[in-house]
């Protein structure tokens, strides 16, 4: 299982490094390689997922680890989805370098799953309230990615550096549009994690809510992008703000994500 | 019997002379006829452009007869121009076309005007009858080398004129131009031609402001646009995507308030402000604004300029294509001699 994610991992390494190369001269050649590498990646990123499914005979995102790599595999699968749609390998620096670190960080922690937690842990509830905050925080993580190329695209307009670089960026208003629709599709999923994580509380604990730090995140999280959404389509406002609230947002997914899973005492803290 | 090409172009003759030895589409048909009827020439090709007049022939010849020929067309004496020519025989004949189709030959490295007018040379010859076995095979290569060239090398990439940074520039803020408005200060030349380039690009409506009015209505009418007055300039800005700026006018006339308070209304939606009027007609602060962007004349030819150098830079890449291409060429035409 380790090693074929040690697989993903060198292939998503070596398709940032070719994104990012191509970013220096539009060769489209070097990119249809990076996407081929990224495909690979995700090849063995999925059969590792697979392999730890059938090891622990379940859905394998119960405890940190599995978490990580079944939201990054969401990551690249929505990545290359897009990719063929619209014309943003400039992205794809970013989506192999995320893939990378994660599989990194994963490396480091423990893959046992902890069995004091879990029954509180089997409920129907749970994979559901699982599958849609990941796939959620995987497609805001796109969304920043995006908000980044647009900074950065911004940068440089204000700059006049009119360079390679520049060139190879996709447009503002392609990445804001493209910011937009990932949040659109992030939104309802957290939300419908939540919720879900809400009635697993219930059913588990005895209650729908109770204010452990990860859920307070993962709330201060859901207002970030409902903020987002309401400057979005009722103020009708976009541009540099816009952007500014998706990378807030973003904090707040690393925040819930890593710093409470050590720290926290909370109900979400599983497998260690 | 061999390939030979004789000719002048933009390094070895001025403007003067190309424009005399120059030879009109018109003209062609006739050249092509004046130049089969010598002896020693089998096949023939004229590829003239403003930038060159070259002869492109399978000849048992070498290229005086063809100077002699050209003086006679011309009719211009041999010691006008025979110091300006230049003429390459075999393998050097193949390269050069090569170079030519590929672009790196023309007084703006990269364009590729010159690979259609390659194209246009040897269809004019072919129809005329007088390509065969050698021009037949070495211009359709050539062709291919112009586009292998282009799509394997940037030597065609980025901008050759302010036009087309203008509209580059525009689509890395819109990405798609139509439905954009396009809001003109001032009537004059400079203006029209941005326009003209953007309209091309599929940009939306035009607006036109201009102190003459008669001169602003002369103008939207022939884009299709809207004539506006300089009173209702502001409510322009909070409408417009695009302000191009060319008015001879002495001070600014888009301030930084005007543009500030426009983009309250605009809530984040870009402005792209490309000012081609000297002294400019945008003040400098309005670039100081998030979401303006502020590109003057200046700033234009220096992204032309810095494509030019990215271009240059990729001239060793092409010569590189071109001798690989040289070398099947020439065995082909190896090929095929041995086989007769």
């Amino acid at each position: 299982m380790e090693s074929t994610f040690i697989i993903a991992l060198a292939l998503y390494l070596s398709a940032a490094v070719l994104y990012l190369w191509s970013l220096s001269g539009s060769t489209g050649h070097r990119e249809r390689l990076a996407t081929l590498l990224m495909v690979l990646g995700l090849a063995a990123h999925t059969i590792g997922i697979v392999i730890m499914g059938v090891e622990q005979h379940r859905i394998p995102f119960n405890n940190l680890f599995g978490s990580l790599m079944f939201g990054t595999w969401a990551l690249v699968v929505m990545y290359l989805v897009l990719e063929r749609k619209y014309r943003i390998t400039a992205l794809g620096t970013f989506v192999g370098l995320v893939g990378s670190v994660t599989i990194i960080f994963g490396s480091v922690l423990p893959k046992n799953i902890s069995t004091s937690l879990l029954p509180a842990l089997q409920s129907h509830w749970s994979s559901i309230h699982i599958t849609g905050c990941l796939i959620g925080y995987a497609s805001f993580t796109l969304a920043f990615g995006a908000a980044v190329g647009y900074m950065l695209q911004e940068r440089l307009l204000k700059a006049k550096r009119i360079n390679a670089v520049q060139k190879h960026l996709p447009s503002l208003d392609a990445m804001d549009l493209l910011a937009y629709k990932m949040v659109a599709l992030g939104f309802p999923m957290l939300t419908l994690g939540i919720i879900t994580g809400a009635l697993w509380a219930q059913t588990a604990w005895g209650n729908y809510w109770n204010w452990d730090p990860k859920e307070t995140w993962s709330f201060i999280t859901w207002l970030i992008y409902a903020a987002y959404l309401h400057v979005r389509i009722v103020q009708g406002r976009r541009g540099k703000w816009a952007v500014r609230l998706l990378v807030l947002g973003f904090i707040c997914i690393l925040i819930t994500f890593f710093p409470l899973n050590f720290i926290s005492s909370g109900l979400h803290k599983y497998g260690w | 019997m061999h390939l030979v090409v004789t000719g002048l172009n933009h390094e070895t003759a001025p403007v003067e002379l190309r424009e005399k030895l120059s030879i009109a589409e018109a003209h062609l048909h006739d050249a092509l006829a004046g130049l089969k009827t010598l002896d020693s020439i089998s096949e023939c090709l004229i590829l003239s452009t403003c930038n060159r007049t070259e002869v492109y022939t399978s000849t048992e010849a070498d290229g005086t007869e063809i100077t002699r020929w050209m003086a006679n067309f011309f009719n211009i004496p041999q010691e006008v121009f025979s110091t300006h020519l230049y003429s390459y025989p075999g393998t050097k004949a193949v390269e050069h076309l090569f170079k030519v189709a590929a672009g790196i030959d023309s007084m703006v490295v990269g364009e590729y005007q010159i690979l259609g007018q390659v194209k246009e040379a040897y269809s004019a010859a072919s129809n005329n009858g007088s390509t065969g076995s050698v021009l037949n095979p070495l211009f359709q290569q050539a062709i291919k080398v112009g586009k292998r060239a282009r799509s394997e090398t940037e030597i065609g990439r980025g901008a050759f004129s302010v036009g087309s940074v203008a509209v580059q520039l525009a689509k890395s803020i819109f990405d798609e131009l139509c439905g954009r408005t396009v809001l003109v200060l001032g009537a004059g030349k400079m203006g029209e031609l941005a326009i003209t380039h953007l309209v091309s690009s599929g940009a939306g409506t035009v607006l036109v402001a201009n102190r003459t009015f008669e001169k602003a209505v002369e103008l939207a009418s022939r884009f299709n646009g809207r004539s506006i007055n300089f009173e209702d300039l502001q409510s322009a800005l909070e409408t417009s995507d695009i302000v191009i700026a060319s008015t001879g006018a002495d001070e600014s006339i888009i301030k930084h308030e005007m543009v500030s308070s426009a983009m309250r209304v605009r809530r984040g939606r870009p402005i792209f402000f490309i000012d081609i009027a000297v002294p400019r007609d945008i003040e400098a602060n309005v670039a100081d604004l998030d979401n303006a962007f502020v590109y003057d004349i200046d700033d234009l030819k220096t992204a032309v300029e810095a494509d030019a150098a990215g271009r240059q830079a990729e001239i060793a890449k092409v010569e590189m294509i071109i001798a690989e291409e040289v070398e099947k060429f020439m065995n082909k035409l190896r090929r095929r001699s041995e086989n007769t």
